[in-house]
């Protein structure tokens, strides 16, 4: 995967479309989630922009597929900076996880009661981290969602690692202590898990 | 209920680092209350959705064209704006502002005449169109800088004192005229009475031609220059008609 990646990147950096479509497809939902945590509805817009930037500057950039991510994410960051202040005199707008969800309504797939409910848990649990303080949400993300240890999230963004890992680990604690986050604990007599449509009794209308 | 009620201990580093990476607790003994909370973290690392990765076409099909955009534009900077001419727009800068500035500096050196003498009169005659009054020709002239060339001027037996630069703002002769100008109250030799007109602008401006020449003397160089007014210098009483004629300061 990782090879493949690599791969991807460098002939991507040598303008090849396949290439890129590669590794767009892998990192693609990162930074979509990320940015949703980060600017909530402007998420689409400002991804579409970072990859933009990275299509145009791609030949110029050295490194590996680690390198890569890095750099992938900080312009994520500052698209999503810029964006914030596109914004500025607006209030900001809370994540509603509801949203996301809402707009797939008519999803005719065979697994799409299935779909659906991971739809549901990502957005949730997306609107959770958006609650948090924006860097501790953003250590959580960097570190969770875009698969980066403490001192490459901590060059995304412009600390120590240290510091990540403080933020991060805050970021946790604040999100188990989260009222929705307890009121998910498994009861002491869980139901029985006998078949493995258990999921399916979760619809997404319950979001 | 009632585990239900008691709250998960606090996490700690170790424990939260296992769960960023890759929110796993796979890694190592974890409290059963974490579980929801890996549950969250696996929640938003957890594959792509099919509305995640959809316009991956249209991004792929996007990229061939702003890759192209950016190498043009990075061709067209480096060709169209080459990067040498900067460092030399820098210089010429630079160059510039130098030359305002020394220019600047040698307007005040020319004012004040603390040039050496070769330079005083060019730089003067470069600034005076630009206002910068001449040095040495005003009452605001003291001299100093010149007295180590007074002695020399005077082992010549010509140079009277203020006048022991090459440019002397008035005749060497000067002095003697204005002394004998204000002892004779006015009467002179006709012929030095036309020169010390001459030197002063016109005989209208005599007396305070003079007064600046005498005062000059005066405070300038007392020692190598002709004795000044007797009653300001009872120590010298030297006939001041004849002051015009340096004493050799050493023989």
């Amino acid at each position: 995967m990782s090879l493949d990646l690599s791969r991807a990147l460098r002939a991507a950096q040598d303008g090849d479309e396949s290439g890129f479509a590669v590794l767009w497809r892998s990192l693609q939902p990162a930074v979509l989630r990320y940015l949703r945590v980060v600017t909530g509805e402007a998420a689409e817009d400002v991804a579409s922009e970072t990859w933009l930037q990275v299509s145009r500057d791609l030949a110029t950039f050295r490194g590996d597929i680690d390198g890569f991510r890095v750099w992938l994410f900080r312009i994520a960051r500052h698209r999503g900076i810029d964006e914030r202040r596109r914004m500025a005199r607006r209030p900001a707008i809370p994540f509603d996880p509801h949203g996301a969800v809402a707009e797939q309504g008519q999803v005719p797939a065979p697994d799409a009661a299935d779909e659906a409910g991971r739809r549901a848990e990502t957005s949730w649990a997306l609107g959770l981290i958006a609650t948090l303080p924006p860097d501790q949400a953003e250590a959580v993300m960097l570190r969770v969602v875009a698969g980066l240890d403490a001192t490459q999230a901590g060059i995304v963004l412009g600390k120590r690692p240290g510091a990540v890992r403080v933020a991060a680990m805050r970021g946790l604690r604040r999100l188990a202590a989260n009222a929705e986050v307890q009121a998910r604990r498994p009861r002491p007599q869980p139901a029985p898990a006998v078949r493995p449509a258990v999921t399916s009794t979760k619809p997404p209308a319950l979001f | 209920m009632g585990t239900r009620g008691k709250r998960p201990r606090r996490i700690r580093r170790h424990e939260a680092e296992r769960l960023l990476d890759g929110g796993s607790v796979a890694g190592g003994p974890v409290d059963a209350g974490r579980l929801e909370l890996a549950r969250v973290l696996a929640a938003v690392s957890g594959p792509a959705l099919p509305e995640e990765v959809a316009d991956e076409e249209a991004a792929a099909a996007l990229f061939g064209r702003q890759y192209e955009l950016g190498r043009t534009a990075r061709a067209s900077s480096r060709y169209a704006l080459p990067r040498p001419a900067s460092p030399r727009a820098v210089a010429f800068r630079l160059a510039v502002t130098l030359g305002v500035l020394l220019s600047g500096g040698l307007a005040a050196s020319a004012e004040t005449g603390i040039l050496p003498a070769a330079l005083q009169r060019p730089a003067h005659a470069l600034f005076s169109p630009f206002g910068v009054p001449p040095a040495g020709t005003g009452p605001a002239r003291t001299g100093q800088p010149r007295h180590s060339t007074a002695p020399s001027a005077g082992a010549a037996g010509t140079g009277p004192p203020g006048a022991a630069g090459s440019a002397p703002p008035y005749p060497d002769e000067a002095i003697g005229w204005c002394r004998e100008y204000e002892n004779g109250k006015g009467k002179l030799k006709t012929k030095n009475l036309a020169d010390l007109s001459a030197a002063a602008g016109g005989t209208a401006k005599i007396p305070g031609f003079c007064a600046a020449v005498l005062g000059a003397a005066a405070s300038g160089r007392p020692g190598a220059a002709g004795t000044p007014q007797p009653t300001d210098h009872p120590a010298h009483p030297s006939k001041p008609a004849k002051s015009h004629k340096p004493k050799p300061t050493h023989k």
